[in-house]
């Protein structure tokens, strides 16, 4: 049991018998009322959104999520298919509720999974996450002014803003949570 | 976190002057009381500062930091000050990191006369007009994304007007716990034996009802469910508190009452809070010198606001966090 000030984003609970992953946490202190946390939790299994708002002092069923490294496969229609490079094991977990790391993970590039009662439930993405520019538009013209940024698509069809001396080929590093242009890696 | 800039440094002190002098060109007295002080008023939702007063071959004394300057202020009023309004410094400890919250804040503080709550709505909105007036500023504010028009008058909106909106629920059958728990359970909260009536009342609240406010405009969010104990009177024959809150875009920038005049229930209200104290927080003697003093001379009829200073200042210099407006002392919270 966690208790539900203690909770940060992040942290796996168990609500209505399902495990939900703790997207956004807020306190409020409405006035004249206790301390409350302001919680956004995601479905590990159906992606459903869940608002929730407790005490601080109240303790919720946090659930132990073990993560292991598994390589990416390819996704089908329904799902993303990984197999683990230790016991050759094949998982798949369901495209739906995580549409979006479609756009961070690459083919044959090893992940971490996230497991709850043996079975995989969520795809953990790094942080920040190294993505070929494929298209790279031109800027617009004559804009020199510093600061000014185009789109380009990467090779997992995600569209970045970035500076304008981004080119196509270029490798550059994204923010897989904020989706933002961190920096170029060309070595 | 960044240095503190110069030009919000004379915004600020711009804004704080013409604070003083919309309060002053009223007739309002300006104190400025003690923020360290032996006893305060208890209340149980409120998490104080205590520290130690070492006096010379003298014994050690708890001293604690005043959560706002309510308590002098009060017997300021019940000794014959007339109405008074003070900008002072006020400590809140165990207040969630953030953008809107430090543990050290300024608080704009004012007690009317023979006013209830109604007229300090009215108040509140002529601070705003005197304010935008001479800033020479059209009436509106930025907070982020939201653009706040401040034109008057405010809305004003009731909470049960506002729970009927967003939860379609009549707030005035919501008074016992049975009713309060239902509705939050069909709102899919969690209700456990610990939770108070005004615990529910706030998760609803903070769920359902908060989030979805106007942030177009100021709300006055008025009448709350009087089963929240607060030094507010209640307004007969209602099961509401005379109280309101003001949100700009969302944010909770100030708080007021009618004030509770009834020695009675003023010494309830302390048994219960400090009972409340008891159970976990910081403890700290109550200023029961405060409840002799309006038993024996009264409490005469009033109104009090507190308002967030820096909160305020946000809208006001535009930014969007409270270390951005405060001159120092948001290290603590970053």
């Amino acid at each position: 049991m966690i208790r539900a000030g203690a909770i940060s984003k992040g942290t796996f609970l168990r609500m209505k018998n399902e495990p939900y992953v703790v997207v956004e946490r807020e306190f409020v202190n409405p006035g004249k009322g206790s301390a409350f946390v302001r919680l956004k939790l995601k479905s590990l299994i159906s992606g459903q959104v869940l608002k929730q708002v407790n005490k601080s002092q109240e303790m919720l069923e946090d659930i132990n999520v073990e993560t292991k490294e598994a390589q990416y496969l390819y996704a089908d229609g329904e799902h993303y298919h990984f197999m683990d490079l230790e016991t050759y094991e094949q998982f798949t977990v369901a495209i739906e509720g995580h549409e979006d790391k479609k756009f961070f993970i690459l083919e044959g590039v090893t992940v971490q999974l996230s497991f709850w009662d043996e079975k995989p439930i969520d795809i953990l993405l790094p942080y920040k996450v190294v993505l070929t520019v494929k298209e790279a538009g031109e800027g617009l013209k004559g804009d020199t002014v510093s600061g000014a940024t185009k789109q380009v698509t990467v090779e997992t069809g995600l569209v970045v803003k970035v500076p304008l001396f981004i080119k196509q080929g270029d490798k550059i590093l994204v923010n897989s949570e904020t989706r933002e242009y961190v920096e170029r890696v060309n070595k | 976190m960044a240095r503190t800039n110069l030009q919000t440094l004379r915004e600020r002190a711009e804004l704080l002057q013409l604070i003083r002098m919309f309060f002053l060109d009223r007739g309002y007295l300006e104190v400025d009381t003690a923020l360290l002080c032996p006893t305060l008023i208890p209340e149980g939702s409120l998490e104080v500062f205590r520290t130690c007063y070492r006096s010379a071959g003298g014994t050690d004394r708890d001293a604690f930091l005043i959560p706002s300057p309510e308590l002098w202020m009060k017997r300021l009023v019940a000794e014959g000050s007339g109405s008074i309004f003070q900008i002072c410094k006020s400590f809140r400890n165990s207040e969630p990191a953030g953008p809107l919250h430090s543990p050290e804040f300024t608080m704009l503080e004012w007690y009317t006369l023979q006013a209830d709550y109604l007229q300090s709505m009215d108040t509140l909105e002529e601070l705003f007009a005197h304010l935008f007036e001479k800033l020479g500023r059209d009436p509106v504010l930025a907070f982020g994304d939201h653009r706040v028009d401040c034109s008057l008058p405010f809305l004003r909106l009731s909470m049960a007007e506002a729970f009927q909106e967003h939860l379609r629920v009549d707030l005035r059958q919501l008074t016992n716990f049975e009713a309060l728990g239902d509705a939050a359970r069909s709102s899919g909260l969690t209700v456990t034996p610990q939770d108070r009536r005004e615990d529910l009342f706030h998760k609803l609240f903070l769920t359902s009802v908060e989030p979805n406010l106007p942030h177009s405009r100021p709300v006055i969010l008025y009448d709350y469910p009087a089963l929240i104990p607060t030094l507010a009177r209640n307004k007969p024959g209602t099961p509401w508190a005379e109280r309101w809150e003001l949100y700009l875009a969302g944010v909770e920038v100030a708080n007021c009452y009618s004030e509770e005049t009834d020695p009675e229930r003023i010494e309830i209200f302390f048994t219960e809070q400090e009972k409340k104290k008891r159970q976990g927080l910081e403890f700290h003697p109550s200023d029961w010198e405060l409840v002799r003093i309006i038993r024996q001379q009264g409490l005469p009829k009033c109104s009090g606001v507190a308002l967030g200073l820096e909160r305020l200042l946000l809208f006001f210099l535009n930014q969007d966090s409270i270390g951005g407006v405060l001159p120092y002392g948001a290290e603590l919270s970053v």
